[in-house]
């Protein structure tokens, strides 16, 4: 069986008015970022009363370290700090 | 010899003549700079300010790669000046300046233009325009991808940038 890894996930843009600290995850090793990003919607409902109308822009958005995006593919294996990134518009 | 890099996030007013001063230098015969600043419209809405939310550990990495990107590109000479401001401005204020010098003018045009594009595409951060009605609204952008360059301007994306 999967030992779980502990994930931390800052929020950034508009997911930032969801929760106003990085949520934390527990999910099994290997998972997916794209697993990640389901459980991650999940808790974010949780913590918003049942209410997360974010599910598209979730979709859209990608997780990543301080130096990477990450692919939805890739899995992850140990405990990590991570970063929700809704699409970008910098300039 | 390479040429130099200076990449910043800052909370602090931007200032043109740091970059100037920056990029100069005795073999360098060209200078570019780009000057983004908050214009006071969009999409029909009269705009106040603009507050700009930055990964800033992931964003300088990714000025990182694109300097490394354009002197691939453009050569090793290039000095490059990549500025961008985190927190809130009002209309007029500077969110970007990017300054590259070469020693011909053609590398610094297109390697200023390059960088530009590509932090659009390709930085962490995010816009929220405010507006004189009292609303606010994150802006619509680009979606990330891990691969790299975004090489061509696809004006299929909703980012409705101030510049």
């Amino acid at each position: 069986m999967s030992q779980p890894i502990q994930l931390q996930i800052r929020l950034f843009g508009v997911f930032r008015k969801l929760h106003p600290s990085p949520v934390a995850l527990t999910v099994a090793t290997g998972t997916t970022v794209r697993a990640i990003k389901t459980a991650l919607g999940l808790e974010l409902q949780k913590l918003n009363g049942g209410i997360f109308k974010e599910q598209d822009l979730l979709a859209q958005s990608a997780l990543a370290t301080d130096h990477a995006v990450l692919e939805d593919g890739a899995c992850l294996t140990e405990n990590a700090q991570l970063a929700i990134l809704p699409p970008v518009c910098g300039g | 010899m390479s040429g130099r890099d200076f990449l910043n996030i800052t909370a602090n007013t931007i200032e043109p003549q740091a970059a100037i001063a920056f990029v100069a230098g005795a073999t360098q015969g060209a200078a570019d700079f780009f000057i983004g600043t908050v214009r006071d419209h969009n999409l029909g809405r009269s705009v106040r300010g603009v507050s700009y939310d930055v990964f800033e550990e992931l964003g300088l990495n990714v000025f990182k790669e694109l300097a490394t990107e354009a002197r691939q590109r453009w050569g090793e000479k290039l000095n490059i000046y990549i500025e961008h401001y985190k927190g809130r401005l009002d209309v007029g204020g500077i969110s970007i300046l990017i300054a590259v010098s070469s020693p011909h003018r053609d590398e610094s045009f297109k390697a200023c233009r390059y960088l530009l594009e590509e932090i659009k595409h390709r930085a962490p951060i995010w816009k929220q325009e405010h507006y004189l009605d009292g609303d606010s609204q994150w802006v619509q952008g680009h979606a990330l991808c891990s691969h790299g360059p975004a090489t061509t301007q696809d004006e299929g994306h909703a980012c409705h940038d101030h510049h």
